[in-house]
């Protein structure tokens, strides 16, 4: 059941950076505070890559089929995850160019960032939710021995040797994140104002 | 008839930026010098919002509709093309997702960034040639003095009150990449 407190733990650091990622948009939207494009970068570059690489492949090979398998009632649920999966891929292309367009024209398109980050925050937590609220206490009670070491080990893996990504890269981009963000979302230093 | 020489024009700036991009992304690859991302995202800014906004709507509604209608054979030429329209839009997100991955990671994600705008602008080329090539000169056959009209009109007016963008916005965004290129491609300070 390790793969379990995986999932959640994942689950927290997606959320860690959505969270500041939404907070410092919402800060960026005062036209005489400069941004520090860089965190915003790093942090789109997490939740786009990190969940895309390695969480949800795990989910949708490992922790999907059992469930579909011995609960079939839950074949509805699983369908609208693993559609959430391909939904956010999407949003997330949304985020991007905001981001892209927002840095090249400035104050103008602040507010579509502040629009895109939110919007794939809510989905991103309204997903998460349903995972942690429907899905893993369905697969603790219905899981077989067998699939919990597929899905241990899955997890232990870490991971994809076809991405060619390893969870340690993602460790160090969480760090960097952390070192950049300014105060209270991380420990780099404040933006600065004009006039200030 | 102005319509169709704006459109030729519209498509020679578009060119003209994505040979620039293709050039720049090519310089890129060197490790030891650090492109400058303000161009790019200018770059990729201006493929992104004139097609998007000012020029494909247009292309749409006064020249693909209309001469389906004239020209019930051309249907599966037409409709192939608003599909790229689409199709387009996707694949320069894909652009601004290898842009944000190579800034932030650089020197990683250099190959990716070249494959993806080389990949686009493949597509674009090959999508405008289309229209010049087959679609121009069917107009030209089939559309009534009624269709000319609204096609110069669509094309005469610099704005599209939809988008809230006006075509001196881009002609200002083309001159701003125009400065901050480096040469050959612009007139900007090489990347050191």
């Amino acid at each position: 059941m390790k793969a379990i407190q995986k999932i959640r733990d994942e689950h927290r650091s997606i959320s860690a950076v959505l969270h500041g990622l939404k907070q410092l948009a919402r800060d960026a939207q005062d036209p005489k505070v400069k941004p520090d494009f860089a965190v915003f970068r790093a942090m789109i570059h997490y939740i786009d890559e990190f969940p895309e690489k390695l969480h949800h492949p795990t989910e949708d090979n490992y922790l999907f089929p059992p469930i579909a398998n011995r609960v079939p009632a839950a074949q509805k649920l699983i369908d609208s995850l693993r559609a959430e999966h391909k939904e956010g891929a999407k949003l997330i292309r949304e985020l991007e160019r905001a981001l892209v367009l927002f840095e090249d024209s400035g104050a103008g398109a602040a507010r579509k960032f502040v629009e895109a980050v939110d919007a794939y925050a809510d989905f991103h937590w309204r997903h998460m939710r349903k995972e942690e609220q429907e899905i893993l206490p369905l697969a603790e009670k219905h899981f077989s021995a067998k699939d919990w070491d597929m899905l241990n080990e899955a997890f232990d893996v870490n991971r994809d040797p076809i991405a060619g990504i390893r969870e340690k890269d993602f460790s160090a981009l969480f760090t960097r994140i952390v070192s950049l963000a300014p105060e209270p979302i991380g420990l780099g230093s404040r933006w600065k104002k004009a006039g200030a | 008839m102005d319509a169709l020489q704006k459109i030729r024009d519209e498509h020679r700036t578009m060119s003209a930026v994505l040979l620039g991009l293709k050039e720049l992304a090519r310089d890129a690859q060197n490790a030891r010098v650090k492109p400058d991302f303000a161009v790019f995202r200018a770059m990729i800014r201006y493929i992104d919002e004139f097609p998007e906004a000012v020029h494909h709507p247009k292309e749409d509604r006064c020249l693909l509709e209309p001469l389906a209608v004239r020209a019930p054979e051309t249907r599966a030429l037409v409709e192939s093309l608003r599909r790229e329209h689409k199709k387009g839009t996707r694949l320069v997100r894909e652009l601004e997702r290898a842009l944000i991955f190579f800034e932030d990671g650089w020197p990683a994600g250099g190959a990716d960034f070249r494959g993806t705008i080389d990949a686009y602008a493949d597509f674009h080329w090959n999508h405008m040639r289309i229209e010049e090539q087959q679609v121009l000169p069917a107009a030209q056959r089939h559309f009534t003095p009624s269709d000319w009209e609204a096609i110069d009109r669509a094309f005469a007016v610099n704005r599209d009150p939809l988008a809230g963008i006006r075509e001196k916005d881009f002609r200002r965004l083309f001159t701003r990449i125009v400065t901050l290129a480096p040469e050959p491609v612009g007139l900007g300070d090489r990347w050191s």
